[in-house]
């Protein structure tokens, strides 16, 4: 496909078809973009069309970050990102954009849960024995009832970052315990936990922050949506329309400002100038550039000691004898995490253990033979999931070499403080899920991308 | 041939036209809205000829209650003020934006999506 006629006939703007003669704000200037992620892909579009010329840098050999469908496993499962909100405006402008498909995921065929190896089935849970949730709360799964049990005080989406919010930014597990909940029930609410690798690390606040979102997601009453084909292919068409061809296997080690430019080099000696470079990687990769000048010390040690949330996802197919659906989800209070059932065929399932923090390391020190005993005991227990196991791939995000873990899980305290790690340092920018403010995840980062932009334009034009 | 027909149009019709900064602000909006009627529909509603406009009056337009049940209109005023924090504006609205522009950039864009008949709607055939 023609890539600038495409984009001129669709005419996302107004100034580039209309106006061909007006002055850019970005001709002449040079910006480096690291990182192909969605807020990288994302500010080199918007730059692109704002007249900059864009050099796009990757580490690795594929675009989309923590976008990433499997696509050599049967049923083709998402290993990263997996939904996108009704809310994800500038998500759902690129695909409608570039053409790409999207569709409600498949309708949930019903939930579960296993609990020191006994299978209720969600409807029976408020009556079962096994459930020893505060009774006001006990009609609703684990982590609905720790989100059900935050405090509100949030309005708006990007509140959590406000001064008059910071009281709640202390430790998780000191709030649950000032409940007086079991320690049983603290256990719970530790598991599946996607926002700290224990009860202890996880703010509050950021809890309340993704509760906000999501009851104001769930209040628009429209679907979430996913990428037909794989989300892979948002990232992938977001690539294709760029001008700009992407440097694959350029990891960055240093950055050097001078007073006229910019210089960045890669871990194999290579070196790109430009007049602003944008940071669009996460903290975990950030960590290893050496800036020259040497960043505020604040942002080095945010940029530091910020920790990333652990996930694993096992992912394995059954091949059955038999076409009875299993429940679409199981959650677990041991190292499974929760378990993802997706039909691929008739007689067979995809299943996605999915683990989360700390239970991590637990699950990768067991050796493969264990792994698939612990989950064969597991699968024996639920209705509909008996058959032949096959082991496919461990999708473990921290130990991915540029990602280290899939989103920023904000030490308690910090949060008052990571505004400095938007702000621009003489030539360098920053964008990335970690940045974003009324969004997290994959809006986060096309949010973040919007707000860098808008600063290097300010600063260059 | 067509790449020189959008190109003579557009000497035609550029007596005013936006320039890439104001474009930049644009983008504060256009990823979940459109601001000319040739646009693709975003998630949130049209922008064009949103001066004026009573607010939550689009018709087919699925409104939060808190746009739908609001009663004023859209002028320089009150998008000033909803640009600058939407959710306090109307708490419940399905808007979820930070700002980060400047004052001085607010008033820019105020300009331009009042004058959106003139500069940014595209010249027709």
């Amino acid at each position: 496909m023609q890539r600038r006629p495409f984009l001129q006939l669709l005419g996302m703007t107004a100034a580039t078809a209309s106006c061909p003669l007006a002055v850019r704000a970005g001709r002449g200037k040079r910006v480096v973009v690291i990182g192909a992620g969605l807020a990288g892909l994302s500010a080199s579009y918007m730059l692109e069309r704002l007249g900059y010329d864009v050099v796009l840098l990757e580490a690795t050999q594929r675009v989309g970050g923590r976008v990433r469908t499997l696509d050599n496993i049967k049923g083709r499962p998402e290993g990263g990102a997996n939904v996108l909100g009704p809310n994800y405006g500038r998500a759902i402008a690129y695909a409608k954009t570039l053409g790409v498909k999207l569709s409600p995921p498949p309708r949930p065929r019903g939930s579960g849960l296993l609990i020191n190896s006994t299978y209720i089935p969600s409807s029976d849970w408020s009556e079962s024995t096994k459930n020893i949730l505060p009774s006001h709360l006990n009609h609703w799964m684990p982590d609905q009832a720790r989100t059900l049990m935050l405090p509100k005080a949030l309005v708006g989406s990007s509140d959590w970052l406000s001064a008059d919010q910071q009281q709640w930014d202390y430790s998780a597990l000191r709030f649950f315990q000032e409940q007086g909940l079991d320690a049983e029930v603290l256990d719970w609410f530790a598991r599946n936990n996607s926002y700290g690798n224990s009860l202890e690390d996880t703010s509050l606040l950021n809890l309340m922050r993704v509760s906000e979102s999501i009851q104001t997601a769930i209040a628009m009453r429209q679907p979430t949506l996913v990428v037909t084909g794989g989300n892979s292919r948002l990232p992938e068409a977001m690539a294709n329309a760029l001008k700009t061809k992407i440097v694959f296997g350029a990891a960055i080690s240093e950055y050097e400002a001078t007073g006229s430019e910019a210089i960045v080099r890669t871990r194999q000696g290579e070196e790109f100038r430009a007049d602003a470079v944008l940071f669009a990687i996460p903290l975990t990769t950030l960590r290893d550039v050496l800036f020259q000048p040497k960043l505020p010390s604040l942002v080095a040690e945010l940029i530091a000691r910020t920790h990333y949330h652990k996930v694993l996802q096992s992912h394995w197919t059954l091949n059955r004898d038999n076409n009875n659906a299993p429940p679409t989800v199981v959650w677990t209070n041991g190292p499974l995490g929760r378990l993802f059932f997706n039909r691929v065929d008739d007689y067979t399932v995809h299943v996605n253990a999915w683990i989360n923090g700390n239970d991590v390391d637990y699950w990768r020190a067991l050796r493969r033979q264990t792994q698939r005993q612990t989950l064969e005991k597991a699968m024996a227990k639920i209705p509909n999931a008996s058959g032949v196991l096959q082991h496919d791939i461990d999708m473990d995000w921290v130990e991915e070499p540029y990602q280290k873990g899939v989103w920023a899980s904000w030490l308690p305290g910090d949060i008052k403080h990571i505004h400095t790690l938007k702000h621009a340092q003489g030539r360098a920018f920053f964008a990335g899920e970690h940045t974003g403010a009324s969004y997290s995840g994959m809006e986060g980062a096309l949010e973040s991308a919007e707000r860098a932009v808008l600063q290097i334009d300010r600063a260059l034009s | 041939m067509k790449r020189l027909a959008v190109f003579l149009l557009g000497l035609a019709s550029c007596n005013v036209c936006a320039s890439t900064s104001d474009q930049s602000l644009m983008q504060a909006c256009t990823g979940c809205h459109a601001v000319r009627a040739s646009d693709l529909e975003g998630i949130g509603p049209s922008l064009v000829d949103i001066v004026n406009r009573p607010a939550g009056s689009l018709p087919d337009y699925p409104y939060s209650k808190a746009l739908a049940e609001a009663n004023f209109i859209w002028d320089i005023g009150t998008l000033r003020v909803w640009i600058q924090h939407s959710e306090r504006m109307r708490p419940g609205t399905f808007m979820r934006y930070h700002n980060a522009l400047t004052e001085a950039e607010i008033d820019r864009l105020l300009n331009l999506l009042s004058l959106s008949e003139n500069i940014l709607n595209e010249p027709t055939q």
